[in-house]
């Protein structure tokens, strides 16, 4: 309100405060209204904190492995879908199925190249040479400037636990050798028995199944094993880890494949000088009308294991077989989950897999003021979806 | 405000304690509007607004506090607001609850002009009353959600001073060209 002596006027902090609750598409009007407000959403935004998104993409499932330009992903602050299209670009090929293993990190690996994408909106991509050893399905992770693969290792090669590391800045793109996986991960050498967890200083794997867990160090080039993820009194079968703001967090599945009973999260506190003296802290379970939706309208099909994404203040959780179902999200406040709730109409992301020949590659990013500049510079636009 | 009752039996009477504790005041404060309006509140909910825990905690409160930014009528909002969220239902565990309370913030609002809102706002972030000021900035926010620059000027009486090239240029750029 600026003109009027009577009148209030909002501005300044307060005009800041209030421009913060708004999704981010609303703010485009907001910016549009006059040059104070203008500069109270670019100020605002200086200081956002934005609830990391969830993006969905879609890929061809054979050769040429095309993404279109084009991904939705969930706004948690304003519960809706985003449709994003990069209007200057044309859908990309691939080397291969991409995946991600951990929080924004998308990458797709053929023997002759690995391709990764680690910004928040997957506008770059970088290219480097295929690891030295052979692999179908390591693990991947980003820990810091450092790219590892491990594990996943073709049959005629003869280290199956070989692993490799490779600094991303120091632009030589030459793989390192480093020490092997443990031998305790004999049989689960690979993505697809294995959860991964990555802080800025160290990739955390655990085997789904039996808990059994290690921490890499790419300073040290070195493996450590950490106590087995088993808290106390629960009947877990599988498990999936995250590293969300500083804190490794367990979603585990309680009872049995056929039956699941629930699914509970714990913080996972790691200390460095004892790793065998883990602490879990519990922050919350699913709401049962959250795990049935998670299974989706044919409960009858077992839920293996779940597909988790863990970053900044949020958690998404949805079933690792992707056979329709909801996707859950819940909030991390105050070291507690809540605002538990299903993504609306995510069972429509499902359907393009099977449909169309196509897959579907879910990442998760949290992104700042200057990832969004970029992001308008790089010519992407933003809409509600028709979800 | 609530008379405590004797109980024959040790343990209830340790949960009626217990209760009365949190519903019973040691000590009413008096605020007193700009406008010479008086408020006689609990401390409980003085509390809630943190500048006046803060003269609470170091024993600064007298038994009257001025506030000489904020007028009777809008004290008085903000004092029925705050009497509401004394106590803070815990989502999970009493959703009833907050469900009831939500519908009650809601009504709450629902009968306010924008401007009243406004002077809500101010006031509370005077006040430093986090809960109140969330609430109400999340109520404007909502008001402007989905309008186009035009709408918003017309509801918050602005006036466009941007020139037809810079509003064209701002449109073009997809917006956040202040200052490149």
């Amino acid at each position: 309100m600026e003109n009027g002596g009577e009148e209030v006027s909002i501005d300044g902090d307060i005009l800041e405060s209030i421009l913060s609750h708004l999704p981010l598409l609303d703010l485009d009007s907001a910016c549009q209204v006059s040059k104070s407000w203008n500069r109270a959403v670019f100020f605002s935004l200086r200081r956002l904190k934005t609830m990391p998104w969830l993006f969905v993409y879609n890929q061809r499932n054979s050769p040429p492995y095309t993404m279109p330009a084009m991904a939705v992903a969930y706004d948690p602050k304003s519960g809706e879908w985003i449709e994003i299209k990069n209007e200057s670009s044309s859908p990309v090929e691939h080397v291969s199925v991409a995946r991600s293993s951990h929080s924004a990190l998308l990458y797709a690996l053929s023997p002759a190249r690995f391709s990764f994408s680690i910004d928040a909106f997957h506008l770059t991509w970088q290219h480097v040479a295929a690891p030295r050893v052979w692999r179908i399905d390591p693990i991947v992770a980003v820990v810091g400037r450092n790219l590892i693969v491990a594990g996943g290792v073709c049959d005629f090669e003869e280290d199956r636990f070989a692993v490799e590391l490779l600094d991303v800045e120091s632009g030589d793109g030459e793989w390192e050798r480093c020490e092997s996986l443990p031998d305790f991960l004999y049989e689960s050498a690979s993505a697809t028995w294995l959860s991964i967890a990555a802080s800025s200083e160290k990739m955390y794997l655990t085997e789904k199944r039996s808990g059994v867990t290690c921490s890499f160090d790419p300073e040290t080039r070195s493996w450590t094993k950490l106590l087995d993820l088993c808290p106390g009194e629960y009947s877990l079968y599988s498990r999936s880890i995250g590293f969300a703001r500083n804190r490794l967090i367990m979603a585990a599945i309680i009872g049995d494949e056929d039956n699941p009973t629930g699914i509970e999260l714990w913080e996972v506190i790691v200390s460095d000088e004892s790793p065998m003296n883990l602490k879990f802290e519990s922050i919350g379970s699913m709401p049962k009308t959250c795990l049935d939706k998670l299974r989706g309208t044919d409960s009858d099909w077992p839920l293996t294991s779940i597909a988790f994404n863990a970053v900044g203040d949020m958690v998404y959780i949805h079933d690792a077989a992707e056979n329709g179902g909801d996707i859950v999200a819940a909030e991390i406040d105050g070291g507690k989950l809540c605002k538990w709730r299903t993504l609306p109409n995510a069972d429509a992301t499902w359907i393009n897999k099977s449909h169309a020949g196509e897959r579907v590659i879910v990442a998760c990013s949290n992104f700042g003021f200057s990832d969004l500049k970029l992001a308008f510079r790089n010519h992407l636009s933003f809409s509600t979806s028709k979800y | 405000m609530s008379s405590s009752k004797k109980s024959s039996d040790g343990k209830s009477s340790e949960i009626e304690e217990a209760v009365a504790s949190l519903t019973m005041p040691f000590n009413k404060i008096l605020l007193t509007s700009s406008d010479g309006e008086s408020f006689e509140i609990d401390e409980a909910v003085a509390r809630k607004f943190q500048i006046i825990a803060h003269m609470i905690e170091d024993d600064c409160a007298g038994k009257a506090i001025p506030i000489d930014n904020v007028t009777g009528d809008i004290l008085s909002k903000i004092i029925e607001y705050a009497k509401k969220h004394v106590v803070e239902p815990d989502e999970d565990e009493d959703e009833e609850a907050k469900k009831k309370l939500d519908s009650w913030d809601a009504k709450f609002v629902e009968k306010l002009d924008l401007e009243t809102i406004f002077k809500i706002i101010l006031a509370a972030n005077y006040l430093n009353f986090e809960g109140l000021l969330g609430f109400a900035s999340q109520t404007v926010a909502d008001y402007i959600k989905d309008k186009t620059p035009e709408e918003v000027r017309e509801i918050f009486n602005i006036e466009n001073d941007f020139t037809p090239e810079e509003e064209e240029a701002i449109r073009k750029e997809n917006a956040w060209t202040f200052n490149g």
